[in-house]
């Protein structure tokens, strides 16, 4: 740095509260009134007792957090969360990731194409997604069943009214729709690992399953990283999805805990304890991040 | 950064080693190519041409093209339900709540990035915790903060509500974006005595721009889907967003039986995103891979 | 002053209103212009006081009722008070919409509270948010001479909106539950309609042999296999005893031998394989659609089925209702028939008196009439289906209820919201083949344990 640019640099530091100030100030304002305060409260809400029809709580300390102990339906929506938060992102990032590699390193024709059409449900509403869904696994207009008739079964199919099937058909619809996007994140990430890598590779003899392996893999480590946090935080929430298909039913085998948490708050009317259980959702994501982030340290491969 | 994307065109094009079973696995590639694409493009063919048929053929012959064109049901859609309204209620909502946050973040994440200040680390780890909150332990008493300050059912509420929940991630993003930068541009500006305003403006923001796009495309289309806070903050029916909207006929649908409308409906709300989409795919895909490699 | 006008002028428009465009809140009354279908006593007038320019605002459970009666009762309303406006709304998730309105502290005047959705009533009442409807209960009633508005209404059709001497709600319609068949079908295959459950077994497995599902159910809401099976055979295997016990938390009763035969005749059904394939994922309206197709023979419904269903019924389809068959012929006739649909007047509401004063018009006979009229129900209000032409339907329901001597009625769902979850969630495992009776039965006494060991929730008896 020349001695004039170290001058009007430190000039420049003197002043700079002139923009630290404005520059922050109004995110900080609106974060703190709209985010911060709320959550303080609901901690609070989370201590009382609250049919959610007056604005007066009572009091009544860790009631809720004992009651939830031992509430089944909240374990019962727990192990769902869980169900997802294994299946969905695992499941969506093997897909992407063979159809991303397919992509860059196939010989296939109109990967445009391809590429535009697997994103495409990312830009659809959530609940457009799940109405167009409702219909698809209808047991009497739905094409699901229709396909399943032609292939010999004797009964329509109720995807939706099966507890057994319920969850995995809620649960493949987020991977239909999540799949394109981490195509794309893939292709990406694939895009700009160096050709020499597989040209060196290829030289020695290696196969397709081995540039994949030894040379994709570790170098998109960091994007699947990426990914797994985005589809983890997901399968946290679910609620638009599972809210628009199937509100938890049928008889609780696709609840999860934002349902469970919005069916106790908004239609049975106990505040405090929906509160609670948000709090204990919340707990859970908090130390679920810390795992996802522990567990997936690696070196990362720098190139 | 730079370097990354240039690679990109050159892209390798094939190294498969073993050219005898090279027909087989071109097949079986193409074939799960093929078969994706079919598995998103179906669904929407039959949602298409299902929004043509009467209640009778959609319910008793769901494979069948409509007899006749029922355009009347998606005057239904648009007139009695309301979709049109909806659809202008979350433009509304969704492109200021987006320009604001585009606007606050990139300010914050500008300084948090560039100046060091006391309470800088304080600051960013504050916005950063609240990515972790599920949006749902604030609702209630969100519901009360906006009746307080005489913002419940009105669409600057939302829109604030939308930006003050978006800003954790998009600062997050942002603030990371803004280190990348060199510097050696911002302290040049400043010798040539550009103000530290000019120098954001006309240096920093152009600098940023792939950031930018990324954290739009980003917050579209999470504002865009956003279903819970309008639920509690919009409660007047003609205020209602897009998805609220739907999921109210889904609702009337199981007293009214008109399947025709509701698949009309949905088409009309699918029809122009993905005009929309196809048009900006490019940047959509751009920006969302920008957003991934650097977050 | 005596108002005179004409009852047919009136009919006339508001059965145009009804039939023409529904969204018409807008519209003003065509007959505003000089008063009321009938003669209104000058005490009947204005009893409560409402004062001039006080608006009511309505919003309302728009289900199987539709919503034609409603704007008719508004008409009534803006008639009788033309310096009053009236608006009226029609929803379905009544609980999402309007609970955020109930916490701001301001709910709409006067509410239909029903639907799969509604706002529990158990915590509406426990955080007194219902205004006692007491003043209008002793108010004149509109259109019968000389009576309150009390002595107008079907002796016990109040009852279950009664807590602790406070008129909390009203019910607005006096639903008749039962099974329901279309005897086109019956007299087209020879079918006779059996007494008893054996027969109605033996009857299942011909209409299967026909090529047709014996039976379906609203798949998505099993509560009405409950409210429409359930209940039913619990009454006819323990008579009313045992529906007291089950409302009054009775230990075991889920358990007792009266439940468990119940539930063991109703899961014949499922072990004989009578329930049309697919039914578990249709909501109500798609099974009820089935069953007009004549895809199955007998559906679980209430009274509102025809009104709700109109536009899909096949022409010649006669749809008939009529009590589920027991053990033996002696407990045929019983059937489930309890007044429903309740209306509240919110405690917070801007105007309570208003609220009152259009139920008043609710249920007023020329309301009633205009309801078994035109959308084929009953309101519990005498005279209210005198001199009107009643559809086949509803003539066959109310041929059952004059048989069972009056219907009867269970209370428990309406206390505890969660062993009403239960019992409907363990009905649809039930119906699926998912859980024995024997199971249904401890899951649900548990359940029902929970609640009575929960000192959080409000209990009731009854006797």
């Amino acid at each position: 740095m020349t001695n004039n640019a170290s001058a009007a640099w430190a000039v420049f530091k003197k002043k700079k509260y002139h923009i630290i100030i404005p520059f922050t100030l109004p995110s900080l304002l609106l974060f703190l009134v709209f985010v911060v305060y709320p959550y303080g409260q609901a901690m609070y809400f989370s201590l009382t007792k609250w049919r959610g029809l007056t604005p007066r709580p009572t009091f009544i300390g860790l009631a809720n957090f004992e009651k939830l102990l031992g509430d089944s339906l909240f374990w019962n929506a727990l192990s769902h969360n869980l169900i997802y938060l294994v299946s969905i992102p695992a499941i969506t990032i093997i897909i992407a990731l063979y159809l991303a590699f397919l992509l860059t390193h196939g010989k296939a024709r109109f990967r445009r194409f391809y590429r535009i059409t697997f994103f495409f449900p990312q830009v659809m509403s959530l609940v457009a997604i799940g109405v167009l869904w409702s219909f698809i696994y209808h047991p009497t207009i739905g094409i699901l069943s229709s396909i399943a008739g032609l292939l010999g079964a004797a009964e329509p199919i109720a995807w939706l009214g099966n507890p057994d099937l319920a969850l995995l058909a809620v649960g493949a619809v987020v991977v239909w729709q999540a799949v394109g996007f981490y195509v794309v994140l893939f292709i990406a990430g694939m895009e700009s690992i160096p050709v020499s890598y597989y040209e060196a590779a290829t030289i020695d003899g290696a196969s397709r399953w081995h540039l994949f392996w030894h040379i994709t893999l570790p170098l998109l480590w960091d994007t699947i990283r990426t990914a797994l946090v985005f589809l983890a935080i997901g399968a946290t929430n679910m609620f638009a999805i599972t809210q628009t298909m199937t509100q938890g039913g049928p008889n609780r085998s696709t609840d999860v805990l934002s349902t469970y948490v919005y069916e106790r708050a908004f239609l049975s009317g106990k505040f405090g304890y929906a509160t609670a259980v948000a709090v204990a959702m919340f707990l859970l994501a908090f130390a679920l991040s810390v795992l996802t982030m522990r567990a997936t340290r690696r070196e990362t491969l720098e190139y | 950064m730079m370097n990354k994307l240039k690679q990109a065109d050159a892209a390798p094009e094939d190294f498969s080693a073993n050219r005898l079973s090279r027909w087989t696995t071109q097949s079986l590639l193409n074939f799960s190519l093929v078969f994706w694409a079919l598995l998103v493009i179906l669904p929407m063919v039959w949602l298409l041409y299902s929004s043509f048929k009467t209640d009778q053929e959609i319910f008793f012959d769901p494979w069948s093209l409509p007899s006749e064109m029922q355009w009347q049901n998606f005057e239904r859609a648009w007139v009695t339900v309301h979709v049109g309204q909806y659809f202008i209620n979350s433009m509304k909502v969704v492109v200021p709540s987006l320009i604001l946050t585009l606007a606050l973040s990139s300010m914050t994440s500008y300084v948090l990035a560039r100046f060091r200040f006391f309470g800088n680390r304080a600051l960013f780890f504050l916005f950063m915790a609240g990515m972790l909150f599920p949006i749902f332990m604030a609702l209630v008493p969100l519901f009360f903060l906006a009746k307080d300050l005489q913002l419940l059912n009105t669409f600057l509420g939302l829109i604030l509500v939308y930006t003050a929940y978006s800003l954790p991630f998009t600062i997050f993003f942002l603030t990371g974006f803004f280190k990348t930068l060199p510097s050696e541009l911002h302290e040049a500006a400043l010798i040539d005595g550009a103000n530290e305003y000019v120098v954001f403006f006309r240096v920093m923001l152009p600098l940023a721009q792939p950031g930018l796009v990324a954290m739009a495309i980003f917050n579209f289309l999470g504002m865009w889907n956003q279903f819970i806070l309008p639920l509690v903050l919009m409660t007047e029916r003609e205020n209602y967003v897009l998805p609220q909207g739907l999921s109210f006929m889904l609702h009337q649908q199981y007293y009214k039986s008109d399947w025709s409308a509701l698949f009309a409906a949905v088409t009309i709300i699918m029809i122009p995103t993905l005009a929309v989409y196809v048009v900006f795919q490019n940047q959509i895909q751009k920006g969302v891979t920008v957003g991934a490699l650097k977050g | 002053m005596k108002r005179e006008l004409s009852r047919r002028d009136f009919l006339k428009s508001s059965g145009a209103l009804a039939a023409g465009v529904l969204a018409s809140q807008a519209l003003p009354f065509a007959a505003a212009q000089d008063g009321l279908p009938f003669e209104v006593a000058p005490e009947a007038m204005n009893p409560l006081g409402l004062e001039a320019g006080a608006n009511v605002e309505g919003v309302f459970f728009e289900g199987g009722f539709g919503r034609s009666y409603i704007d008719n009762a508004a008409d009534i309303f803006r008639a009788l008070h033309p310096e009053n406006e009236m608006s009226v709304e029609g929803i379905q998730q009544v609980s999402e919409i309007l609970r955020p309105r109930f916490i701001g502290g301001n709910p709409p005047d006067v509410i239909d509270n029903s639907g799969a959705f509604n706002i529990p009533m158990d915590s509406l009442v426990a955080d007194d948010q219902l205004a006692d409807l007491g003043p209008l209960m002793a108010a004149p009633a509109l259109d019968t001479p000389e009576k309150t508005f009390a002595e107008t209404l079907f002796p016990g059709s109040q009852e279950n909106g009664v807590f602790d001497g406070r008129q909390l709600y009203l019910n607005i319609a006096y639903t008749v539950s039962g099974i329901w068949h279309s005897q086109s079908l019956f007299e087209e295959k020879g079918y006779d309609y059996p007494r008893t459950w054996d027969g109605l077994m033996g009857l299942c497995e011909t209409i299967k042999s026909d090529g047709i599902a014996p039976w379906t159910y609203q798949g998505k809401f099993p509560g009405y296999m409950v409210f429409g099976c359930l209940h039913h055979l619990i009454h006819k295997t323990g008579g009313i005893q045992t529906i007291y016990d089950l409302d009054n938390l009775v230990d075991g009763v889920w358990q007792s031998d009266a439940v468990l035969q119940a539930l063991n005749m109703m899961y014949q059904l499922v072990e004989n394989d009578y329930i049309l394939p697919g039914t578990e994922g249709l909501t109500h309206t798609e099974s009820q659609a089935e069953w007009l197709q004549g895809n199955a023979a007998f559906i679980p419904c209430g009274t509102w089925l025809e009104n709700e269903m109109r536009e899909l019924t096949p022409d010649g389809f006669n749809m008939v209702i009529k009590p589920l068959p027991g053990p033996d012929e002696s407990t045929y006739d019983s059937l489930g028939a309890w007044p429903g649909e309740p209306y509240i007047v919110p405690k917070n509401a801007a105007n309570v008196v208003g609220g009152m004063e259009f139920m008043r018009c609710m249920l007023s006979k020329a309301n009633a009439g205009f309801f078994a009229k035109e959308i084929s129900a009953i309101m519990p209000v005498f005279g209210g289906s005198e001199s009107v032409e009643l559809s086949g339907a509803l003539t066959s329901a109310l041929q059952a209820v004059e048989a069972a001597n009056g219907g009867f009625n269970v209370l428990y769902g309406g206390w505890y919201s969660d062993l009403r979850t239960q019992v409907n969630n363990s009905t649809g495992e039930l119906m699926t083949g998912r859980i024995t009776p024997e199971q249904f039965a401890e899951t649900v006494q548990a359940s029902a344990d929970a609640v009575k060991a929960d000192s959080d929730i409000p209990k009731y008896t009854r006797a």
